[in-house]
């Protein structure tokens, strides 16, 4: 009889417990929702040109000039980011957590024996002044590099 | 004469009438050209070593390519709306068989710039993603054209790379 009790008593455990989850994950999923919005209106700015499409051409020069990733919304910075550089037989991903531009991802664009032809910036998220993080509409575009 | 007239018409008919079923070269022929987006680049030029074929899903085709030293290119695919899976393309080293590149890497572009610093043999491999119709084993299998067949096109663009300086 004991024994029945004692498992009555742990069935009844399980089954608040599971209860107890439930209740909370809309608030959970709420909280996470509420730190991370969408954007249509803020774009990735590479070099000087605002990135409203997924392919945009520029210079290689151009684009490494400010030497960071920026947005066209004052208040609002890059937070982090993946770039991937393609070539025959080699290829590289890195993600940067931060708007500046790594020294290994500058080197890599400006090296004229490899002479990549794009890179891929991808998974770009921003983050605002109120520390909210933030995904623009277009958060992948690929930079093909023009000859000068 | 008039036997003639009549023999040669019937031929004309008959010639007509196997060109519409010749699927793969009525249909494919020169899709590259007229579905594969071209270079916006004016120095890039065709490479006569660009193709066109018919494919089903699951299928996978090699061509070869020789890329010359000191040159770009580029490599563009195009495939018919009848695939839903993206197509892969891959490019080999034909003398070691390392892939060298994969579009499913990259999020599978469709197009792929690179310069060649020395002379290589490559292959192109194209592959249809999705479940093979020869897979299943029947005795009397057929296979769809208008969802399980369609044209895909391989364009390669060239130009010699610019030097920079004098």
């Amino acid at each position: 009889m004991e024994k029945i009790i004692q498992l009555l008593y742990l069935q009844w455990k399980s089954y608040l417990s599971v209860l107890l989850i439930f209740s909370f994950m809309p608030a959970i999923n709420g909280n996470c929702q509420t730190n991370t919005k969408i954007n249509e209106e803020t774009f990735l700015v590479v070099g000087n040109k605002v990135a409203d499409s997924s392919v945009i051409s520029i210079l290689k020069t151009e684009f490494t000039k400010t030497g960071k990733l920026r947005t066209n919304k004052p208040g609002m910075s890059v937070k982090q980011f993946t770039y991937s550089m393609f070539t025959l037989g080699k290829n590289i991903r890195n993600t940067v957590y931060d708007s500046m531009m790594p020294k290994q991802m500058k080197e890599l664009v400006h090296d004229e024996k490899v002479n990549y032809r794009f890179v891929n910036i991808e998974g770009v998220t921003f983050i605002n002044s109120n520390n909210e993080t933030i995904i623009p509409l277009i958060d992948t575009v690929k930079v093909k590099f023009l000859y000068p | 004469m008039r036997y003639l007239f009549l023999l040669l018409i019937a031929g004309y008919a008959l010639v007509g009438h196997t060109q519409t079923h010749d699927y793969s070269k009525s249909r494919c022929f020169d899709f590259h050209k007229q579905n594969c987006d071209k270079s916006t680049n004016k120095y890039y030029q065709y490479n006569s070593e660009s193709r066109s074929g018919l494919f089903h899903k699951g299928q996978r085709s090699r061509t070869v390519i020789e890329a010359y030293n000191g040159r770009d290119y580029r490599i563009s695919i195009c495939h018919d709306d009848v695939f839903n899976k993206p197509v892969v393309f891959r490019i080999i080293d034909k003398m070691g068989g390392e892939v060298l590149y994969d579009n499913s890497q990259d999020n599978y572009a469709k197009d792929f710039e690179f310069t060649v610093t020395t002379s290589i043999e490559l292959f192109i491999e194209i592959e249809v993603q999705g479940e093979s119709p020869l897979v299943e084993k029947r005795s009397k299998m057929l296979i769809r054209r208008d969802n399980e067949v369609g044209c895909v096109g391989v364009l390669i663009e060239y130009m010699v790379t610019p030097r920079k300086g004098f």
